[in-house]
């Protein structure tokens, strides 16, 4: 009977790399993908309701729809309101990436 | 195997995560369109409040005229009332005219509704491209708020009268008195009596009786966003772009979401149901004087601005406007029901 024990630490050797780069990518994906989903949501809260909520949030700024404690009186039918917001992913392999998302109210 | 299997997890992820990220993002266009229109129907109304002061101020202006004297303008030639006050008055309804003809125009439908669905398309589209056309605020539909004939207003000057379709309804106050006093000369020939010219009426500014609830809008975008390199076509029905492992005709990988927004915080006009609160016939004397006007004054707000409302009911996927504005007024007394909206 011949020996087999090498095998599977051949087989484990071959295929940890492999899922520990689909693990890193996934890592990478979610990532990327919650910073997207910051900078939209950043984005339209900072247009709706400017610094009143998001003041100390870095990467943030525009115009906004708010004054003080309220909404803005509307003043003209003629209006263009916009924010934009950037948010950086977790780096991976020494690499992130950089997201910036825009939300816009206007009458243009 | 087990390398298909690991592609296709990072596949699903990838996919599941990019079409969060998307729904998110037409949820925020939603909203942000959704507000654009309740914005512009703010600023709207703001105009249409200017427009009713300019009206309650010739009214003003004009009561100030005939109050400041005793009319006196052609002694012994005049039985009944004076000729120069009747002048002043004459002159008042031209200005009353143009200013009511004002008022209408800034709060006709076109003017006020129209641009404002203009504005909210437009925001859709300036946040999630290729929108514009799948961007609706339910202004198809009767009885919805936006629709053209929802609101109406009847007007009417010293010359002309009309009906419009209006942002929301208003009633026009007919029965501002504008009267004055005189030296009459009708008795005993030529021997002047200190008279008041009974009232008479002009159609003046205008009341929204509702204060406001009738005003908002839903809004409802969808659309397919653009992803080249995850559409597999792979019921081979057609190339919409759309997700991994969705349909690509269109059908299941569309994304919707709703909003409601409104005007709030104004007020058009005096909404007291009756008295000199509502035509400012306050009499200060023999005459109506120039205080009398402050009080449907005091009425008219123009600080419209507007806000996020919300949707009570969970809704997902693409529902009917018809659903969304569902015809049960025998359930609640109104003609929509407005029970899935809190505005």
């Amino acid at each position: 009977m011949r020996c087999r024990r090498g095998q599977s630490a051949v087989e484990t050797m071959m295929v940890v790399p492999i899922v520990a780069v689909t693990i890193m990518a996934l890592y990478y994906l979610w990532s990327v993908i919650y910073a997207a989903e910051n900078a939209h949501v950043r984005a339209r809260e900072y247009v709706l309701h400017g610094s009143a909520y998001l003041g100390s949030v870095d990467g943030t700024s525009g115009s906004d729809v708010f004054s003080g404690n309220n909404y803005r009186r509307a003043d003209s039918t003629s209006f263009h309101f916009e924010s934009s917001s950037t948010d950086q992913s977790l780096a991976v392999f020494g690499r992130a990436e950089s997201i910036e998302a825009k939300a816009v109210i206007t009458s243009r | 195997m087990c390398l298909m299997a690991l592609m296709l997890v990072v596949a699903f992820a990838t996919n599941t995560g990019i079409a969060v990220n998307d729904r998110i993002r037409m949820q925020s266009t939603a909203d942000l369109a959704t507000y654009a229109v309740a914005y512009s129907e703010a600023a709207s109304l703001n105009d249409i409040v200017e427009a009713n002061e300019q009206i309650a101020d010739i009214a003003r202006d004009c009561r100030g005229t005939l109050s400041s004297t005793v009319w006196n303008t052609v002694p012994c030639a005049q039985c009944g009332s004076d000729p120069g006050a009747e002048l002043v008055i004459a002159a008042c309804r031209v200005e009353l005219d143009l200013a009511v003809r004002q008022f209408m125009m800034k709060a006709e439908y076109g003017n006020s509704v129209e641009p404002a669905l203009e504005a909210g398309r437009g925001t859709a589209d300036a946040n999630f491209e290729g929108t514009y056309d799948k961007t609706s605020f339910m202004e198809d539909i009767p009885g919805s708020p936006t629709y053209r004939w929802s609101y109406s207003t009847f007007w009417q000057t010293s010359y002309s009268a009309g009906i419009n379709p209006t942002i929301a309804d208003f009633e026009q106050v007919t029965d501002t008195a504008f009267n004055y006093e005189y030296l009459n000369y009708c008795n005993d020939r030529c021997v002047p009596s200190l008279t008041v010219k009974p009232d008479q009426t002009i159609p003046t500014w205008f009341v929204k009786r509702n204060r406001d609830p009738e005003v908002w809008v839903a809004g409802r975008v969808m659309g397919t966003p653009e992803k080249r390199f995850l559409d597999t076509d792979y019921r081979g029905g057609g190339k919409d772009r759309g997700y991994f492992g969705a349909s690509s005709t269109g059908g299941d990988d569309l994304l919707v979401a709703y909003a409601v927004a409104k005007p709030y915080d104004g007020s058009v006009g005096p909404s007291e149901k009756s008295g000199y609160q509502l035509n400012g016939n306050w009499r200060t004397g023999p005459v109506y004087g120039r205080k009398g006007i402050d009080y449907p004054k005091l009425g008219m707000v123009g600080e419209y601005r507007a806000r996020m409302a919300g949707i009570q009911d969970r809704l997902a996927g693409y529902v009917d406007a018809e659903t969304l504005i569902a015809i049960d007024g025998a359930m609640i007394g109104k003609s929509w029901d407005t029970s899935r909206f809190e505005h």
